[in-house]
């Protein structure tokens, strides 16, 4: 099957603050914060049930020596961790690359508005 | 700083059989974003509205004698402010991160997803149609509209789905619990309006306009089943999710790719003919030229109801502001425009007896039977207890 899922946003990004860095910055903060709840949820997970199930994983968690495949695993989380980090990178060039921009999008107001 | 009366509420999705699955990560990623677009909307957005009416209005009135004129007036001076800079940035945020975490089980499942809406089609009681050939209006996909990516005409491919997944898991998760569990609340409401305010009408075909995955139709069967539903959208996976979700929860509808300014549907076909918060998502051409065809599809002694937020005129000036907000960042070309335009003069101009239209509140039919209670605060999507909806008859 080729169905290809789009990500980027067709209609120029607004600029938010003096500098475009600072919105990059916080598109990034939410971004690692997304990530967070979800390991926080997974940690608050993984004690739960080991409670639940009377098991104390404190000594074995501490003793654990990454192996070849896990090492791969990892670096493939964390790759895909980086690609959403800078997500905002990704719709700044993609409006490059599409040729995209602010007066585009007033005229695209007008012609609707008319 | 939210106040207790406009808390939002965790509502779980109502389940149906093309919801796509996701992870425990995913899930929480979801539900994280969610959390986002809640606390903006009852932490952050009241602090902007203190901002304007204890420091920015005072501070213009002081300087220049009078408080500001209109809606663009307060948005020159409002953007100046580093705090609603933050926040018009934040809303942002929250919107393109909500699309981007529901891709990610959307992307993941595809081959069920698309296998799941095949089998459905199958043993299908209602029925698809679409027409590869009609040209997609631009106001529609000119943009991505509210920064979904793909729009409604996106389509990656034969039998892809993923724009109606899309939409149903993101529209639930952007509603924060307003729309009810199966994102159905502005149809519901509309459908137990004209129930109630025309106890004896008996519609025997009924047709939604800009149906999308059919989640406001389907209130439709349910309140009249005897009639005969049509549903019409631009966008072929939209429509493809829409007809597999709707036979997955055993309703009977009749989807068709149709622009809704020129549908192939007879003269006088409906009795009822229903839209959802269309009209903004329309042009200053198109809105006039739907409500043409609205007309002409009625049959005599039909009703047509149109549900959408409120127009400018039914709130003050920094509220129209907030709302038109979503005009500038969240691509949504048509959102401010479409609330300056008089509907009941367009509806006369398309044909309608002045006697015969009018503007009311349909009561929000979910939240009064959930007993939630709200007033209207503008933010990013924030209606009250009613649904503003515009009610035409031949």
């Amino acid at each position: 099957m080729s169905i290809s899922v789009k990500r980027s946003i067709k209609g120029r990004r607004p600029q938010f603050f003096e500098d475009a860095e600072t919105d990059r910055l916080q598109g990034m903060v939410m971004a690692m914060a997304t990530e967070m709840a979800m390991l926080y949820e997974r940690v608050d997970t993984l004690e739960r049930v080991a409670a639940r199930k009377g098991i104390v994983l404190a000594d074995e968690l501490q003793g654990f020596e990454p192996d070849e495949t896990v090492q791969t695993e990892r670096e493939a989380w964390r790759q895909q961790f980086l690609a959403r980090l800078f997500y905002l990178y990704r719709e700044e060039l993609d409006d490059r690359l599409a040729h995209e921009n602010d007066e585009q999008y007033r005229q695209f107001l007008k012609d609707v508005a008319r | 700083m939210g106040s207790q009366s406009n808390a939002f509420f965790a509502v779980p999705q109502g389940r149906h059989g093309m919801l796509p699955a996701i992870d425990r990560d995913e899930r929480a990623r979801q539900e994280f974003i969610r959390s986002f677009k809640a606390f903006i909307q009852s932490d952050i957005v009241p602090g902007i509205h203190a901002t304007y009416h204890h420091e920015v209005k005072p501070r213009h009135e002081q300087r220049a004698g009078h408080p500001p004129r209109d809606r663009h007036e307060i948005r020159e001076l409002m953007t100046q402010h580093p705090l609603f800079r933050n926040y018009a940035s934040l809303q942002r945020v929250s919107q393109e991160l909500l699309w981007d975490v529901v891709l990610d089980s959307i992307e993941r499942t595809l081959p069920d997803l698309v296998g799941r809406a095949r089998s459905q089609g199958k043993r299908a009681q209602g029925s698809l149609t679409l027409n590869p050939k009609l040209s997609l209006p631009k106001y529609a996909v000119g943009v991505d509209i509210h920064c979904m990516p793909g729009g409604y005409g996106g389509e990656g491919g034969p039998d892809d789905v993923t724009a109606g997944a899309l939409y149903d898991r993101g529209v639930y998760l952007y509603a924060l619990g307003m729309m009810g569990p199966m994102n159905d609340d502005i149809g519901g409401s509309a459908a137990k309006f004209v129930r109630e305010r025309f106890p004896d009408f008996k519609p025997r075909r009924i047709l939604d306009l800009g149906c999308t995955v059919g989640h406001s139709t389907l209130p439709f069967v349910d309140a009249f089943p005897q009639a005969e539903v049509q549903a019409i959208d631009i966008g072929p996976s939209l429509l493809r999710y829409a007809h597999a979700r709707a036979e997955s929860l055993g309703k009977r509808v009749h989807f068709s790719q149709q622009d809704a300014a020129a549908t192939n549907f007879p003269d006088g076909h409906f009795d009822l003919i229903t839209s959802s918060i269309l009209f903004h998502e329309t042009s200053a051409k198109a809105l006039p030229a739907i409500l043409r065809e609205t007309w002409r599809l009625l049959a005599p002694g039909g009703i047509a109801i149109h549900g959408d937020l409120p127009p400018f005129w039914a709130m003050d000036e920094f509220n129209q502001f907030m709302l038109d907000c979503e005009t500038w960042y969240n691509n949504e070309p048509y959102w401010g425009a479409m609330r300056e335009v008089d509907q009941v003069a367009l509806s006369i101009k398309a044909g309608f007896a002045p006697e015969k239209v009018e503007f009311c509140m349909a009561p929000s039919a979910y939240r009064a039977a959930a007993g939630h209670d709200r007033s209207f605060e503008a933010g990013e999507f924030a209606p009250g207890n009613a649904w503003q909806v515009l009610v035409t008859r031949k």
